[in-house]
């Protein structure tokens, strides 16, 4: 059975990952454009999604 | 322990690394498998045995890739170079590789016995392999009543980054009857390259310099008809022959849940290596060696500009990968300004404009100090 919590752990792995990438195609300065600051700011709303779920742990 | 930053915070031009830079999806998943003996769970027996689902699927799509009959895997392409030498040659055969070879495939050979003899190429300035380059070398073999067992073939060299035609090839060897190895180090898994259809017998592929796997881990492919020669890892008391161990086959399989992402961008990559090349050498001074157009991503510059500027520094070589890595360029080879060899594979257009930028600025103001 797949544990929703753990897979969560996994796949902001991933979402931090994908960060990692942005950073990598924007080096050295990271100077985002349009286009790369609206994908960063959706794997940061995908992120606070996977904070929410892990935080409900907490509750 | 450091953490590795360099691919975050610098542009890497070095064509080593250029091809085995991995994606997020293949590093997330190498993370699930980070602890020691994690890949146990995906396999039963020993090491060369490989009976789950998993393992029947990844060389089932690796066989797919390569249009190969059957896949081993092994640390790198030096060691499926031996492991294929080791099973279908013996001590005082002799082999006839490419002039642009790499030195792994001399030295696999040699540490088994076998002769190696090597073609030229069309030296200076595209320094090309072709089939008459092989049949000069057989002819020159036949008189001695020599018959090469094997012929080697690098797909692309790791020196120019010449992409060799190999069909023609392949046909001289067919004519001669001598089975050929194709050495695609440096293109399977930036591209396609399909055995069956290349006419090779043969292929050995690197992992980590093409696929964007984290290493080592390469392979020998062969197709059929060869499968009862290949002398396999089931024998365990020989410890070097035993294959890579799992995390790095783990590795491979991750990259290639990305694979036609990679593959479909390989013509915007030689775009992109043909316009820096022009880029380049209308600052002057820089001459491409190698393949013109390029069909691969590897470039090799004669730099006597960089040469001259560097001599009047007090740093002298080093003066050039240092100004470099302060623009946040790194990847060249400390000391060295009469040539580069450098890669642009994976970057973005604003990179590479980024870059030809970083070398213009530096060749005006050098020029205005020499």
């Amino acid at each position: 059975m797949k544990n929703t919590k753990t897979q969560t752990l996994f796949l902001m792995t991933e979402t931090l990952e994908k960060i990692r990438d942005l950073f990598r195609r924007t080096a050295p300065y990271h100077d985002l454009g349009k286009a790369e600051r609206k994908e960063l700011k959706a794997y940061l709303e995908t992120l606070k999604e996977q904070i929410g779920i892990l935080e409900g742990m907490t509750e | 322990m450091k953490l590795r930053d360099i691919q975050e915070d610098y542009i890497n031009l070095n064509p080593l690394q250029a091809g085995g830079r991995s994606v997020a999806e293949t590093r997330s998943i190498m993370t699930s498998y980070s602890d020691g003996y994690a890949s146990y769970d995906m396999y039963s027996g020993s090491f060369s045995q490989f009976f789950k689902k998993e393992t029947a699927l990844l060389y089932e799509q690796l066989n797919e890739f390569l249009g190969t009959d059957k896949f081993y895997f092994t640390h790198g392409v030096r060691e499926a170079k031996t492991l294929l030498f080791r099973s279908i040659l013996k001590a005082g055969d002799l082999i006839l590789i490419d002039g642009n070879a790499h030195f792994s495939t001399g030295m696999a050979a040699e540490r088994l016995g076998i002769d190696v003899f090597s073609t030229e190429n069309s030296g200076t300035p595209n320094f090309e392999i072709n089939a008459h380059h092989y049949e000069t070398e057989i002819k020159k073999l036949a008189k001695r009543n020599i018959k090469p067992k094997l012929l080697v073939l690098t797909q692309v060299d790791g020196n120019y980054g010449n992409l060799v035609d190999i069909g023609e090839i392949t046909l001289l060897a067919h004519k001669y009857n001598i089975p050929v190895l194709l050495n695609s180090a440096y293109l399977a898994g930036r591209t396609r390259v399909n055995l069956r259809e290349s006419g090779a017998d043969f292929i050995v592929i690197s992992g980590h310099k093409s696929f964007g796997a984290p290493g080592h881990i390469g392979g020998l492919g062969v197709l059929d008809k060869w499968e009862k020669s290949i002398k396999d890892y089931s024998d365990e008391s020989k410890p070097w022959d035993l294959p890579t161990r799992y995390p790095a086959i783990v590795g491979l399989y991750a990259s290639l849940s990305t694979i036609d992402d990679r593959v479909d961008r390989w013509r915007e990559e030689l775009e992109k290596t043909n316009w820096f090349v022009e880029k380049m050498e209308s600052l002057g001074g820089i001459n491409l060696l190698g393949q013109r157009p390029k069909r691969h991503d590897l470039i090799l510059f004669n730099t006597p500009i960089l040469d001259k500027i560097s001599a009047k520094k007090r740093k002298k070589g080093y003066f050039l990968a240092t100004k470099l890595k302060e623009r946040g360029i790194i990847g060249l080879r400390p000391g060295q300004t009469r040539q580069m060899r450098v890669s642009i594979y994976g970057l973005t257009w604003k990179q590479t404009k980024y870059v030809y930028e970083g070398f213009a600025n530096l060749i005006k103001e050098g020029r205005n100090g020499i």
